[in-house]
């Protein structure tokens, strides 16, 4: 039982820590980073353990819900956390990543008052990060996945003085929102057709009815939502706002993955539900291809890598839509999903500090800044070698195995939907080399045209460099995670690998040759996909303004109609009290004593006649 | 000292008797007092206080012996009693004699205070205070209809007198409005009793004289007019609509105490007067007649007129004295509208009700008499004078805030909440659903009423406002604000304490 | 004994005619005067009760000395108020409004609180 009791301490440990990092930030920001650290030191100490400690699959029970036997007409709640040696090695990746993050954030935002409620913030994330991960139980899921999406918007707008970053942070959230409607009606689906929340349960009940077709088509939506894929992908972009660290922590491990995490625990009942697979197949195939095309004419480094982001979670999500079995599908997924946590968690981490020495993240700016330092030049290659899908670096071996298992048919010839999935991913691997080449040409190719004044040479701790050299060699050497774990490389198809090669190389030359960077201007072509084509403009004609246009309405109903008859009341007293004050302000005795008389003629007429 | 040695003719029992002899023969005390030491002027309230003490310790006697207590009672088998109170009579009798100490409490040791309220100064007030506290108490427990006129009319002519003695500005139109309507009342009294004498062949408030007299068809009908005059009669003195015309003048130009004893003994009354009256058509219900249902009719279109035009125009009011008599008003309605059901209990239920009424009213009284200190008269009084009154004079706040809310029947006045629960009761038991709604709806009118000036005292001060507001609190009224509070805050927390003195 | 109709039918007379003089007439003395024929009605209803009754008490007759009493009383009271009213205004017209100028204003002058 170490596994599940590890996991259990480590979540401990993350959430409580938020607040602890918050109160020491009180009395010293120092304190606060150094508490922040420690505690990601120990999460990531214990996923270590609980990978270790993972033979098999172990339950643990978080909530003591219905006693055993008891019936209820609620459906169970069982709410139990599992660890598998699958789920320990995701979890302990999670962790991992969290720790480069928070030793990063410690000296990238040494001189922001903030810090220390940034730090927190990303403890408590890692913590719902976390929970997702190990959840054996719908309900702990969607906990985790709202928590990640409230504590996206805290960290996305940590910068909150500045305006751009405020409605980034709000626009990620509202985005994410909408779509986090179709995944809780989708889960509260789930759960009714399965009389539990148990993801074994549920699984057991997706038995391809009309019904489980549709609960798995909303979770789908939902996933979509979060990782950014059509129709959903701008806010990613916009989330650029944030630190860096911060953009590592959501872009690379965490919120971009959990959706892939949740369907890949669910593969058996998405394997059976067509419409979803169709949804997640045709959507996935569109952003992969997409992004990369786009990512290819961004003119800022960091959204190079926001638009890879999107293209690679599409990747990593295909293999679900149209495997052959659910398993395999489930294997590709996470091997992707692991490897992708890698690599782009270095990218983001040396393109923070890359940032930092040349002032800016524009391509312009960071035009020839491997100059200064060989170190992140050298490191820099690295995550994009990986990225690029160069066979044998970890990133590679997974491209390969999602291939594979999209491309491998049961024998009875290729799907429309495997067809077209698969090609999207030949095309996305010769694009994905492309912007690789350029990023990496961007930073290491002397300057060629003027750009910011670099800033001075930041005070980068050694344990931030150490950070980003654990890193690489978790690039390099991460493949040999594959072979000890269950994140099994599966069939090496040696056909496709030489097609992938030759794809490359061929995105590798497009790179070389077309050098967008060296015009002195942006073109009008770039300039529009560095605003991602319009999208956001769509989301406010489409959604946004209908909606505030409902909701004007419905206060002016609420407000001049059903209020009314609020008020009728109060004028109808206002008005009786007016013409009664009136009445009685001649104040004549006279009156007075008519008033008597009548009212005793009054109530004899009432008592006689009643 | 119980009987006297029987003369043969009648029999007296002193103690039972205290409670109406002590105000009167205090009332006797200090015009002699007066008469023979004209410049002894800081005797006559002490005099006053002592009498209504004496009058208060006497009701437990009344209490421990057995109810109902009798007295005045005539020997021989058809002999009858003259004088008896019941559990309701006493707190009745509790009622008007503690109101009227904290009165006299609220007109304030100073003399020259009162000198300069009153004309006559503080003998005259303090006699006319006494005589119709005397008759309030008389009232309560008169049997027969000599006595019960007699302590009637005792009761209200000493209030005329002292509104017209007050030298507030307008006080002459007031006092004559008041003085019309009383003697048109009387008039409307004597009649009936005229006619109830016709009917019933006998002077008494008994159930079986009525019983009899309301199986011959001729007799009912003239019956039940000398009824309607009699409750008519008594109308103007409960401030009922329609004969409520003189509350709103005589408030605003009285004197506050003054205008408080109108609110609170002269209420005490007239509601024992028609206890009195209407106490054997309850009798007669009970035993299953319907020989009363025109009345129940007749009462509940008063109670229920009464209330809703009482809260209707008070809600315009700016005048706190004006508004405490529209306040009157409505309430008056409140204490009806059980009495209208016509049922034991339903009394009990009213007398509660005027327990708590009166106690309210009173908190309130003496916080406009502490705000207002000069009498003022007609136009001088503004709502605006308590803006800010809980920064200036926290327990004056308090103090207003108890008695609005136990008016308006709002926690954390929970006496109010129990005695308009108490009040709805009957009138739910009985099924008169059309009164049931007038209720509910004058429940939420009254909040209106009394938060809106309770609103006043929480809200700040405008900035060019004076900082002190030159309010005044004599020891007096200072010691009878923290008596009521007192009485409220007990009976906030014990509220069965004031349902089960009516019972 | 008289046809009982004579004294039911002048009891009446007084009284309406008491009741017309409090309605219709604007000078307090004279309203005071119609009171008084009120109460005289009443106590002649008094009166014929007893006379028909028989009550051991006598209680009609009794009653009318209480209310010639009472009555004695209030009308100096009534007469003593009137008097100062009187002297305050130099009329007793009772059809004349008594209201100063500045009583009873509208509250939403004053700025209530609502």
């Amino acid at each position: 039982m170490t596994g599940p009791i590890a996991v259990a301490w480590a979540l401990l440990v993350l959430v409580g820590g938020a607040p602890l990092i918050l109160g020491a930030g009180l009395v010293s920001r120092r304190l606060a980073s150094g508490l922040a650290q420690l505690l990601a030191l120990v999460a990531a100490g214990l996923g270590v353990v609980a990978v270790m400690g993972a033979h098999g699959a172990y339950t643990l029970p978080v909530l003591r819900t219905a006693p055993p036997g008891a019936s209820t007409y609620l459906p169970l709640f069982p709410a139990r956390l599992a660890t598998t040696s699958l789920v320990a090695t995701i979890a302990a990746t999670v962790l991992l990543v969290v720790l480069a993050v928070q030793v990063f954030a410690a000296s990238y935002l040494d001189d922001d008052d903030r810090r220390p409620a940034f730090q927190a913030t990303v403890s408590l994330f890692a913590g719902a990060m976390l929970l997702l991960v190990v959840s054996r139980d719908l309900v702990l899921t969607l906990v985790g996945w709202e928590v990640m999406g409230w504590c996206s918007y805290l960290l996305i707008g940590h910068w909150s003085r500045k305006a751009a970053a405020r409605r980034a942070a709000y626009k990620a959230f509202l985005v994410t929102r909408l779509a986090d409607a179709a995944f809780v009606i989708g889960i509260v689906a789930l759960i009714a057709i399965a009389g539990s929340s148990d993801y074994g349960a549920v699984v057991q009940h997706a038995d391809g009815s009309r019904a489980t077709d549709v609960a798995m088509t909303a979770l789908v939506i939902g996933v979509l939502g979060k990782s950014a894929q059509i129709p959903f992908q701008d806010w990613l972009i916009d989330a650029m706002e944030g630190p860096t660290p911060a953009s590592a922590l959501i872009h690379a491990a965490t919120m971009v993955a959990a959706g892939t995490w949740v369907l890949t625990r669910l593969a058996a009942a998405l394997h059976s539900a067509t419409v979803a697979s169709w949804v997640l197949a045709c959507a996935t195939a569109a952003t992969m291809s997409y992004a990369a095309f786009t990512a290819f004419l961004q003119t800022d480094v960091k959204r190079i890598l926001a638009w890879s982001t999107i293209s690679q979670v599409g990747v990593m999500l295909s293999p679900l839509a149209v495997a052959e079995t659910a398993v395999d599908g489930q294997g590709a997924a996470a091997g992707h999903l692991f490897s992708h946590a890698i690599f782009k968690a270095l990218l983001f981490l040396t393109v923070g500090w890359l940032a930092v020495l040349a002032g800016s993240t524009a391509a312009r700016d960071l035009s020839g800044v491997g100059a200064t330092s060989i170190f992140a030049t050298a490191v820099w290659g690295l995550g994009l070698v990986s990225l690029a899908g160069v066979p044998f670096t970890v990133g590679g071996l997974s491209k390969e195995h999602v291939i594979a298992v999209a491309a491998w048919t049961d024998g009875d010839g290729p799907g429309l939907r495997q067809g077209m999935v698969t090609a999207a991913l030949l095309v996305t691997v010769a694009m994905t080399a492309a912007y690789a080449t350029r990023a990496f040409l961007i930073v290491a190719r002397p300057r060629t045209v003027p750009g910011a004044e670099a800033g001075p040479a930041p005070r980068t701790g050694l344990l931030a460099r150490a950070t980003l050299v654990a890193l690489a060699v978790a690039t390099l050497a991460g493949g040999l995670v594959f072979l000890v774990s269950p994140l099994d490389p599966g069939h090496l198809d040696l056909p496709l690998l030489g097609v992938s090669v030759v794809l490359i190389a061929t995105g590798v030359l497009v790179g070389l040759r077309l050098r967008p960077d060296d015009a002195a201007d942006p073109a009008p072509l770039m300039t529009r996909a560095s605003r991602g084509w319009g999208a956001d403009a769509a989301y406010v004609a489409v959604v946004a303004k209908p909606v505030l246009a409902l909701a004007r309405v419905v206060a002016y109903v609420d407000r001049e109609i059903i209020e009314s008859y609020v008020r009728a009341p109060g004028w109808v007293v206002s008005l009786g009290g007016r013409t009664g004050v009136r009445a009685h302000a001649p104040e004549r005795v006279s009156t007075d004593l008519l008033w008597v008389v009548l009212g005793l003629l009054v109530m004899a007429g009432v008592a006689l006649w009643g | 000292m119980t009987a006297l040695p029987s003369a043969g003719l009648i029999d007296l029992d002193y103690w039972v008797l205290a409670p109406v002899l002590a105000p009167a023969l205090g009332a006797l005390l200090v015009l002699v007092v007066d008469a023979i030491a004209p410049r002894a002027r800081g005797l006559h309230l002490p005099i006053g206080l002592t009498s209504l003490g004496a009058g208060l310790g006497a009701l437990p006697y009344s209490v421990a012996s057995a109810t109902p207590t009798r007295t005045l009672c005539t020997p021989g088998p058809e002999g009858r009693c003259f004088y008896e109170t019941g559990p309701t009579g006493l707190t009745l009798q509790l009622i008007a004699l503690a109101a009227s100490l904290l009165v006299l409490l609220m007109l304030g040791p100073g003399t020259r205070h009162l000198d300069r309220m009153q004309r006559g100064g503080a003998a005259v007030t303090v006699a006319l205070v006494l005589a119709a506290t005397a008759g309030a108490a008389m009232v309560v427990a008169a049997r027969d209809l000599p006595t019960w006129l007699v302590a009637i009319e005792l009761a209200t002519l000493p209030a005329v007198a002292l509104v017209a003695l007050s030298r507030g500005r307008g006080a002459e139109g007031g006092a004559l409005s008041l003085l019309m309507v009383s003697l048109t009342s009387f008039a409307l009294l004597a009649v009936g009793i005229g006619l109830w004498v016709l009917a019933t062949g006998d002077a008494s408030f008994s159930t079986d004289t009525l019983r009899v007299a309301f199986d011959y068809p001729e007799r009912h009908r003239v019956l039940l007019l000398a009824i309607l005059f009699l409750v008519a009669g008594l109308g103007f003195k409960l401030s009922a609509v329609p004969f409520h015309t003189w509350t709103p003048q005589a408030f605003v130009v009285a004197d506050e105490p003054i205008a408080a004893y109108l609110a609170t003994v002269s209420k005490a009354a007239a509601v024992g007067a028609a206890i009195v009256v209407l106490g054997p058509l309850v009798s007669l219900t009970a035993m299953g007649r319907d020989d009363a249902d025109s009345i129940r009719l007749v009462v509940g279109v008063l109670a229920a007129a009464s209330m809703t035009l009482g809260n209707v125009l008070a809600l315009r009011m700016d005048d706190p004295l004006r508004l405490l008599a529209w306040s009157t008003i409505a309430q008056a309605g409140w204490v009806l509208a059980p009495l209208a059901m016509l049922t034991p209990s339903a009394v009990s239920a009213s007398v509660a009700y005027l327990l708590v009424y009166v106690l309210g009213s009173l908190a309130v009284f003496g916080v406009t008499a502490a705000v207002h200190p000069r009498a003022e008269g007609a136009g001088g009084r503004s709502l605006a004078a308590y803006l800010g009154l809980a920064r200036r004079s926290p327990l004056l706040a308090v103090v207003l805030g108890l008695g609005l809310l136990a008016l308006a029947g709002l926690p954390p006045a929970v006496v109010g909440v129990v005695a308009k629960i108490a009040a709805i009761g009957p009138v739910v038991a009985t099924g008169q659903w059309w009164l049931v709604a007038v209720l509910v709806v004058n429940i939420v009118l009254g909040i209106a009423v009394y938060l809106r000036w309770l609103l006043y005292a929480v809200r700040p001060a405008p900035a060019d406002a004076p900082t002190t507001r030159g309010e005044r609190l004599d020891p007096g009224l200072l010691i009878a604000l923290l008596v009521i509070s007192a009485a409220l805050i007990l009976l906030s927390l014990l509220p069965g304490l004031g349902l089960g003195l009516a019972r | 004994m008289i046809h009982l109709l004579l004294p039911y039918a002048v009891a009446a007379a007084l009284v309406g005619i008491g009741t017309y003089g409090v309605l219709a007439r604007r000078n307090a003395v004279l309203v005071l005067i119609g009171i008084e024929l009120m109460l005289a009605g009443a106590g002649l209803l008094l009166v014929t009760a007893g006379a028909v009754g028989g009550d051991r008490w006598q209680a009609g007759n009794v009653l009318t000395l209480f209310i010639i009493t009472i009555a004695a009383a209030e009308v100096v009271l009534a007469l003593a108020v009137i008097v100062a009213v009187f002297r305050r205004r130099d009329n007793i017209d009772i059809s004349i409004t008594t209201a100063l100028p500045a009583s009873a204003p509208a509250a939403a002058e004053t700025g209530d609180p609502r």
